[in-house]
């Protein structure tokens, strides 16, 4: 995409986060689900932290938020998909892991807290 | 904060923390839930979730997994409930029955004949099977079995005619386990509405009668 797209924040079970944190669901075995396949193949983040924090608390995704940075040269691909400040990235575990810049506790975001 | 000033809906896979898709309302997203359910079998939707997006871009928790699966089959919220067993959850109602071995017509006549034989020689072994037809049909419907109601009908039913059957319970499957070729095939008869379109379900009722099995939503 054109442009520098912004960080991101996804939920992480443990700190450091692992590649585990990173996974598709497609990666889990599930199938498709009627998803697309970009959705199907990626890792869906937020740009903005109460929303990645108040989704995370919602299906009890992790007690941790891992804050990604882009690399527009680099292997990991942003795409604005669906609503409200979702992200999916696309790249492996590995390289996605690779571009954690921070994380922190989710009970650090207090409820209705702004980013 | 009502769903209709919502600004979209979304699935969710949970064990991975993935968004699936996004939609403008509720119906289509259930929509999608019912094709997939199809498709794939509610084992592979269990981890699925639906969520409410506010204005604000909170995701709001709507339904997930069973429960999701039974809002999209559009199965009330308040089921009339009959005294006995309640079922440990709720289960959508759509089946498959996938080693149905008996022929609908013959099935048709058996239980046109029974029933008048019944009716003519043994009212209370017709109101026993009439009794436990009319559970185990409500039972496919409503994705919800009256157990005590049922073991009464079968004990009715095997003290009316002499006939053996027994009500046998192992976790969510129930089996009514009859030696009774015709009984089987009544209570088959009675679980698979005419023209259904059924999907799988782990729940089941088994009815099992000298190579006869139909499966049931328990």
């Amino acid at each position: 995409m054109s442009g520098t797209p912004p960080d991101v924040w996804r939920a992480a079970k443990e700190n450091p986060p692992t590649e585990s944190d990173f996974l598709s669901y497609k990666a889990l075995g599930i199938p498709q689900l009627k998803a697309d396949t970009l959705r199907w193949e990626g890792v869906s983040t937020f740009d903005d932290l109460r929303a990645a924090a108040k989704t995370a608390r919602q299906f009890h995704q992790g007690d941790y938020l891992a804050r990604l940075t882009p690399d527009p040269d680099g292997p990991v691909r942003w795409t604005k998909t669906g609503r409200h400040h979702h992200w999916t990235l696309s790249g492996t575990p590995a390289e996605m892991l690779a571009r954690v810049a921070e994380v922190i506790p989710l009970a650090s975001v207090a409820k209705g807290a702004e980013q | 904060m009502t769903a209709a000033t919502s600004l979209g809906y979304e699935l969710w896979e949970l064990a991975s923390g993935n968004q699936i898709a996004d939609f403008d309302d509720e119906a289509a997203a259930l929509a999608v839930v019912r094709e997939g359910i199809a498709e794939d079998g509610a084992d592979a939707w269990a981890t699925v979730a639906l969520a409410r997006v506010e204005p604000d871009g909170e995701r709001v928790a709507v339904a997930e997994g069973a429960a999701l699966a039974a809002r999209a089959q559009d199965v009330p919220a308040q089921m009339a409930r009959a005294p006995g067993l309640r079922p440990e959850k709720l289960i959508v109602p759509a089946l498959k029955i996938d080693r149905l071995r008996v022929d609908a017509e013959r099935m048709a006549r058996i239980a046109a004949g029974i029933e008048m034989y019944a009716a003519l020689t043994n009212p209370v072994f017709s109101k026993a099977l009439s009794d436990l037809t009319e559970m185990i049909a409500q039972a496919a419907s409503r994705a919800y079995v009256n157990l005590e109601g049922v073991q009464a009908a079968i004990d009715a039913l095997a003290a009316s005619s002499g006939q053996t059957a027994r009500l046998e319970r192992e976790g969510h499957t129930v089996r009514i386990i009859t030696t009774d070729e015709t009984t089987a095939a009544v209570l088959a008869a009675a679980t698979v509405p005419p023209g259904a379109d059924l999907a799988s379900s782990e729940d089941r009722i088994t009815v099992v009668a000298d190579g006869y099995l139909v499966v049931i939503a328990a």
